[in-house]
This record gives C-alpha cells, structure tokens and sequence, in this order.
C-alpha cells in the first residue's frame, strides 16, 4: 500500500523547538515523530511512502534517506526552490500537494493513506482501511472525540447513523461546533479524489477539499477507532506527549536505553555515581551525559545525550535537550531547555544567551566555564533558612 | 566603588549597578554588609539599572540575607528587571527573597 506523510508545514505554534528542525523531527525521547510514523505504516504494510517536504526539507531527507534503513521505500516531493543557497519554502497546501505528486507521476494507483507528520499514533490501519472499503468510500477520515474546549483547534466532523459525513467544519468556536467528533489528520482517499482537487494551486484538505466533498454529496466518510493519538500541534502538546511517553500513560512507545530500577533509564557511557543523585522516575537520562553527585531529579523528566548536571543542581518535571550543560544553583521545575531557550509549558520562552544566563544554563560544547562562585552561591542558598535544600 | 544609598524609616535603601558580576561583586557585597551592620539590618535593594548578574551577584545578594536575618531582620528587592527576575525563577531564590515591584511595598513589609 501507499502512503503520504504531510511534513512540509512551517511549524509556527511549535517555535523555538522547530527553529531549526522541522515539526515532524520534534522528537519525543530522541525519537522523531515522523520515524514512529514510518514504523507505524511499515507495520500495517505500507511499503512506499512520499513525504512532501519545504521548510528545512534536507532534515528530513537527510534521516529518512530512500527509507531502506525502515524497510520502506521513500521518495520526497519538495515544495519550494532555492535562491542564493537558501531553501525557499513555497507549500502548496495539505492537497496541493498530494495533487501535485498525482500530476507528476501519477504515483497513487489505488486506495492509499494521508496522514500528517506530526502525531504519534498507534491506530490499527488496515481495520480503518477495511471500513473505507467496505463503505466503497471516495475518503474517508480516522476521528477521536475530545472535550468541548478543544474543538476549536481542529476540524470538526459530523457522521450519520451508517458514517457518512454530513457535517464538516474547519476549527469552529466552541459554539459553533455540531460535534466533538474531530478530524486526527489520518485520511484514506482513492485516486478518483484527485478529480476534486484542482492543478496548480495552493489547496487545504480541511478547510476546501472536505466541505466541497460534502456539498456535492460523494461517499465520504468518518471512523472512529479506539487508539491513541498525541497531536502535537502546540509547546503543550509537546509538553504533554513527551510526559504521556515517559509514563507509559501513551503505552507501547518503546522507550530507549537500559532500566535501572526506580523508574529511572539510562542510554549508555553516563557518567553518574547512582548512590550520589537522588532520582525519582519516571526519568530518562541520555547517553554519555555526566550528573555530579547530590542532584536531583524528579520525573517525569528527561535529560538529553551529552548533558552536564553539574553536582547539587536540582531538576524537577523537566525536558532537557540535548548537550546542555546546569550550573549547581539552579533549580529548575517545569521547564523545556532546547535549543538555547528556557520554554515553559504553556508556550512562552527567553534565550540563554539574550537572558545572559549561560553561566547558569549553555551548551555543554562550550568552552566557557561556569562562574567559580557556583559553589558558595549553593552553600549559601542552603545556609539560608528558607532556601530550597539539598539533599 | 560606593553604592547610591539613602535611608528612609530607617530602612537603607540601596542601588545596585548595571552589573553585579564577579569582578566588583566582592567590594559590592562588603559596602552592603557594612550598611546592614552600622544601620537596623532592614534593606531594599533596588535593581531597577541591574540587567546582568552572575552567580557571584547572586551570592552577594545572598549573604546580604544571611547577615540581615542575624539580625532578625530582612532584604527586601525591587525593581526587578525581567532578566534578573528568570534568574531569581530558575534559581528558585525568588522564594527565598521577599521580592516587590515598587519601593512602597518593599517598606511596608519592613516597617
């Protein structure tokens, strides 16, 4: 069977974590969600796969390669061209650029998927793809119901008794919203949609292709399957996947490195002394990071590979990216450290370097020393009565 | 150096430089420690020119706390910028400090 991944969106709601990667590489626990994705298909035999690519394309080309390392074959339809060395992104829309790669080779032949590159997701495919058949639909989407106050941020789809699509709205207010059935981005389609989506043009599958598919009355219809679905459309979602993974409460995701015992895993070549850190899980600390004695870690948190916590800092509910190097003092809780800024949950963050706080948080690369003071800054912090303690 | 200092409801009032930082941090924090010794021992600091301060800043101001509690009394901070202010978050010494926007509040809470 065959698949598209949508990867070419800028990733505007996910800055700074898609500053200089693409939203589909955002990883969860060193894992791109794109490369769960490619599993996912490969395991439900999907073999060939386009992902149309713009915005920082060569990232993900780069990873993904011809797909062979992922036992599926991958080909990239680029959205854009390049001016004085710079990639310039010209996305032609969700259906554009399906279109465009039907108009190119004619690749899709027979029932095929579209999926979007930014969800981690455990659907069983080929019962989905059985409904679409069984239903002789021209599409078909995967929905999920979620709460009232979260219909706003997608499509909202309303089904007859049989799953026919009699409704769909493209992130209506809350009041507006006939359902909270809503569209997860996961579409089946035969070839005959391409009869639908005009040449040349910049096309959206939400917002034109299915509300014109439902006013001309075709056989479109909506599923909704028990699976677990992790959006990440937002630094919250980010937020909430990455925990969702770590505690199991999203089961199945194969987690790397090696369990220790008390919720904590490891990648390999740590230095740690694990009697000297006091760990509560769930906790993933990556390889060849060094953790100094009397920190402290509480989950869930991870600590990305090549990362310096040095001895006494304290890290609560955290996601630490990669080579990030943690003076003692600081004491950090419910942050994301990646890519030179501090984010916190909800979206609004500061860079290191802007802040002038590299003597407290900086690349582990970097030459420059952590202030000598370090340490009677901490012993002074716990001098003082109400200062948080050490263990 | 010599620190802008002046004294209200014998709070000491003192502003600190654009930078507090290891070079300069150790004559800055024996002048404070001196106001607190000679004065009550109550002091706002105000950092409303501060936008830059190391661990060594922050050390000074710590131990400004430290030599105020001994005498039962306390440093209060204002004007904080919002540079300083993430660094007072990430360091978690903003729940140890008394932290207020403006001078009036600051002497409130001492007097």
């Amino acid at each position: 069977m065959k698949a598209m991944i949508l990867a070419a969106g800028k990733g505007t709601r996910v800055q700074p974590l898609t500053h200089d990667i693409p939203k589909p590489m955002i990883p969860l626990i060193h894992k791109p969600v794109l490369e769960s994705i490619i599993e996912l298909l490969r395991k439900h035999d999907v073999d060939q796969i386009i992902i149309n690519t713009s915005h920082l394309a060569p990232i993900i080309e780069d990873y993904f390669g011809d797909g062979s390392a992922w036992r599926v074959e991958i080909a990239y339809s680029f959205e854009g061209h390049i001016e004085a060395g710079d990639i310039i992104a010209e996305a032609l829309g969700s259906a554009g650029g399906m279109k465009h790669v039907q108009d190119f080779s004619g690749f899709f032949d027979d029932t095929f998927l579209v999926l979007c590159g930014d969800a981690l997701i455990d659907l069983d495919i080929g019962a989905a793809v059985a409904f679409h058949k069984e239903k002789q639909a021209l599409a078909t989407i995967v929905m999920k119901d979620v709460s009232h106050d979260e219909v706003h941020k997608y499509g909202v789809v309303q089904t007859d008794h049989e799953g026919r699509i009699v409704q769909f709205q493209e992130k209506p207010g809350p009041q507006e919203a006939v359902s909270t059935t809503i569209n997860t981005g996961i579409y089946i389609f035969e070839p005959e949609i391409f009869d639908h989506i005009p040449a040349g043009e910049n096309y959206d599958i939400g917002g034109e292709l299915f509300p014109d598919l439902v006013s001309k009355s075709l056989p479109f219809y909506g599923l909704t399957l028990p699976f677990q679905w992790l959006d990440i459309g937002s630094i919250t979602d980010y937020w909430h996947a990455t925990r969702s993974v770590l505690t199991r409460d999203f089961s199945g995701y194969r987690l790397p490195g090696k369990e220790f015992g008390n919720g904590l895993r490891c990648g390999i070549n740590v230095s740690m002394n694990r009697d000297r850190v006091d760990i509560k899980g769930p906790v993933f600390i990556g390889g060849s990071c060094e953790i100094g004695d009397n920190a402290v870690i509480e989950g869930p948190t991870v600590i990305g590979p090549g990362s310096v916590i040095q001895p006494g800092a304290e890290i609560r509910e955290c996601l630490i990216g990669n080579y990030t190097k943690i003076a003692s003092v600081a004491r950090l809780e419910n942050l994301i450290i990646s890519h030179g800024h501090c984010i916190k949950p909800d979206g609004s963050f500061f860079n290191h370097r802007a802040a002038d706080i590299c003597w407290l948080i900086d690349d582990s690369r970097h030459q420059q020393q952590f202030s000598e003071d370090n340490d009677l800054l901490v012993q002074l912090a716990h001098q003082t009565n109400a200062a948080p303690t050490q263990k | 150096m010599s620190l802008e200092k002046r004294t209200q409801n014998s709070v000491d009032i003192v502003k600190l430089p654009e930078q507090l930082m290891m070079a300069g941090a150790a004559d800055v924090r024996t002048e404070l420690k001196e106001i607190i010794s000679n004065g009550s021992g109550k002091l706002i600091i105000d950092l409303a020119d501060t936008t830059f301060m190391d661990s060594s800043g922050l050390a000074v101001l710590v131990s400004c706390l430290q030599a105020a509690r001994k005498k039962d009394e306390d440093v209060c901070l204002v004007h904080m910028g919002p540079t300083v202010s993430a660094l007072f978050e990430l360091t978690r010494l903003h729940t140890v400090f008394q932290i207020f926007d403006d001078e009036q509040g600051a002497l409130s809470a001492l007097t």
